[in-house]
């Protein structure tokens, strides 16, 4: 073979050749210093292309994307949303420790007692439900998924209005809370109908109050829900980052 | 809604950066590339129900995204690129025989001549060589025959290697 042709040496720079077509072409390279030149210069160009347009590999995802997303997730009404999220949100078991345990309930019971300022709660000049301290730092610190203290988060999502909201859950009492002006506003709570089983799990008895999230989050709409990494991200940042 | 439909989404997600390089190697800028990407992701998602589960998502994403760019090319709307000459100073560089090979210089040059190919080409090499997808994917992908994706091909680098002579000093005559 003296004349290769370019397709032929395209398929073979792609590995889109038969194993004979492949001998042939590389006896051919070997003998010809001239066809080595070419196939040289289409490879070169090759190796080129990939980190010509590398740039977008590792950029972070644009927001604009995630809102495509999210949007489709609330095509057809909540409800799709709402299912597509029932992982996030199935009832499950959470464990905590024996001592966090006793201060969870104190907190789940200050707040239902309606002795909030114990908790940590306050009704701002507007009325609303503000958490401080130190639920506040709870709200602000803890991880999704997190076990051990007296408040969990389950979920932290972007609301329409561009809030970060999280829903978390103490032993007694589960709600959403929103972060305006660098305060956690309580915008829903709801107590739990658990029971605390003898070692010290919680089990959650009905999907009731997980039904009252839902309801809070289809009034505030969700623009995205945030995944692991953008949670931590927005906790090491002190929630400062925007969420657009 | 399933749990199905939820990890559909995950994986969409996760072919964003991908989505957006192939995109940008199409219409030669990040905007456009991404304005391709949001118009893919959206009918990706009204016509979840089409794809096959256990085919291979990112070859049916690039083919939505490949059909979305013709339409979006044949839209009479659609401003004119006007392809500038290939750019002065990485032609001027030659002083310093050195710097020609600056890799920022010669990555811009690959950009450039991309963008001059037709775009039959255009979409047949980013599909292959940057994608990285087969020539049965990179054909079905566009809906021609493999005979085609490989004369395409060929074309395609050759008129590569022709654009990048004109500007860069072949490195193997020195």
């Amino acid at each position: 073979m003296d004349r290769l042709s370019d397709e032929l040496i395209t398929a073979w720079l792609d590995g889109e050749v038969t194993q004979q077509q492949r001998s042939e072409i590389e006896a051919a390279i070997a003998a010809s210093p001239e066809l080595g030149l070419r196939v040289a210069r289409l490879a070169r160009v090759d190796r080129l292309l990939p980190p010509a347009f590398a740039e977008t590999l590792n950029a972070p995802i644009p927001q604009r994307f995630d809102a495509v997303l999210a949007r489709s997730r609330r095509g057809g009404g909540f409800a799709g949303f709402r299912a597509a999220l029932s992982g996030l949100l199935a009832p499950r078991p959470m464990a905590m420790a024996a001592a966090s345990l006793v201060l969870g309930i104190m907190l789940g019971g200050a707040i239902l007692s309606g002795a909030l300022t114990g908790a940590g709660i306050a009704a701002d000049s507007q009325g609303r439900m503000i958490a401080n301290d130190p639920m506040a730092a709870s709200l602000a610190s803890v991880a999704s998924g997190a076990t051990g203290g007296p408040l969990g988060i389950r979920l932290s999502v972007v609301d329409d209005g561009g809030r970060y909201c999280r829903q978390f859950e103490t032993p007694a009492a589960t709600g959403l809370a929103c972060l305006e002006s660098e305060k956690w506003v309580i915008d829903t709570l709801s107590r739990t109908s658990g029971t605390v089983s003898v070692d010290g799990a919680y089990v959650m008895a009905d999907g009731s109050t997980d039904a009252a999230i839902s309801a809070a989050l289809e009034r505030l709409g969700v623009r995205r829900v945030l995944d692991s990494r953008e949670e931590l991200a927005a906790i090491a940042s002190g929630w400062r980052a925007s969420a657009d | 809604m399933s749990k199905d439909d939820n990890r559909f989404r995950i994986e969409l997600r996760a072919l964003i950066p991908r989505l957006r390089r192939f995109g940008h190697s199409l219409t030669g800028s990040l905007d456009d590339g991404d304005d391709l990407v949001q118009e893919a992701l959206e009918k990706a998602l009204t016509r979840e129900a089409q794809f096959v589960v256990g085919s291979r998502l990112d070859s049916w994403v690039y083919k939505i995204m490949q059909n979305a760019w013709i339409d979006q090319k044949r839209s009479v709307a659609r401003r004119r690129h006007i392809i500038q000459p290939m750019s002065e100073d990485t032609v001027a560089v030659g002083e310093d025989g050195r710097d020609v090979f600056d890799s920022r210089i010669i990555l811009r040059q690959v950009r450039e001549a991309m963008l001059r190919l037709n775009p039959d080409e255009r979409s047949v090499l980013a599909l292959v060589s940057i994608e990285g997808q087969t020539y049965r994917e990179a054909a079905e992908a566009l809906g021609i025959p493999i005979g085609t994706v490989m004369s395409r091909l060929s074309r395609a680098r050759a008129r590569l290697v022709q654009l990048l002579d004109s500007v860069d000093p072949d490195p193997g005559k020195d």
